[in-house]
């Protein structure tokens, strides 16, 4: 069992939370290339190691925020960002 | 609405002793009405419940005077911070609809009545906390989740809305789960011994 701290509702079982993906931010449509939208939609980094991610609070809150998860251990690190679903890539 | 007597208890999966509820399969929850001290559970269904949402730092959220994750009375309206920019007013219909008039419009986002999009339970009684315990992973000792506290969890794999008054939970889900939560509290709540409110 994954317990993920929200910022908003405290630590909560991964059950009660959906996770969303990498957080990448969304490039500007308007002047964003194919590949870089590309790479927005399909491209992860998948690292073995410390990741930026979201998250989504389904049972909870209903909000979207930002974690810092090591892909290995799964640690957490640093306190959760309430965001938005686009979030930022770091 | 699936009935309980409508479901097909001759299937191969509800037939399977880990699948079986007696709350599902018996017809009346007769039964098990026999403990005083158990669990008391009534359908608050017909309350009116209406969503606010509104700027945190507006009028109107300061008119609620309720943060996020708790709850107060005005008169016979239950006043919810249900999430950091919504507030639910849950009571009679002429009580909400008085409360309602009250609120500034200043910051004031959207409202929506959502009584018949809800199921309402009031689950009380000294064993509540036991019961509740069963089907929903928060820890609902009285340090962490006080008397006045709302949240929202999963119960029994529904997300609820949850309020707490004393030894008394009124737990809110979509309608569409409302059958199955009922029973699924209904067979929590067995071993305690529940009684059937109004």
């Amino acid at each position: 069992m994954l317990i993920v701290p929200c910022p908003h509702c405290g630590p909560r079982n991964s059950s009660d939370l959906r996770y969303v993906g990498e957080s990448h931010s969304r490039p500007d449509p308007n002047s964003a290339t194919p590949e870089q939208w590309r790479d927005y939609l399909y491209m992860e980094e998948n690292p073995a190691g410390w990741l930026i991610e979201t998250w989504y609070c389904r049972s909870g809150c209903r909000r979207y925020f930002k974690l810092e998860r090591h892909t290995g251990s799964n640690e957490f690190r640093n306190p959760p960002i309430p965001g938005n679903k686009k979030g930022t890539k770091a | 609405m699936v009935k309980t007597t409508d479901l097909d208890l001759t299937s191969s999966t509800a037939a399977s002793p880990s699948f079986r509820s007696s709350a599902v399969v018996t017809p009346t929850t007769a039964g098990f009405a026999d403990g005083s001290d158990g669990v008391t559970m009534s359908d608050r269904a017909d309350l009116t419940k209406l969503t606010m949402r509104c700027d945190p730092a507006s009028a109107a959220a300061s008119w609620m005077a309720v943060s996020f994750g708790s709850a107060r009375s005005d008169g016979d309206v239950l006043i919810v911070g249900m999430r950091p920019d919504e507030f639910w007013l849950i009571g009679p219909a002429d009580g909400v609809e008085r409360a309602r008039a009250d609120v500034p419009t200043s910051g004031l986002r959207s409202e929506v009545d959502l009584t018949h999009g809800r199921a309402l339970v009031q689950v009380s009684g000294p064993r509540a906390t036991k019961m509740l315990e069963k089907v929903c992973g928060l820890d609902w000792s009285e340090n962490m989740t006080p008397p006045g506290s709302a949240v929202s969890a999963s119960v029994a794999k529904v997300s609820c809305d949850i309020v707490r008054a004393g030894d008394s939970y009124l737990i809110s889900c979509d309608r569409s789960f409302g059958q199955y939560l009922i029973e699924s509290l209904a067979d929590a709540a067995q071993e305690f011994g529940l009684t059937l409110g109004d």
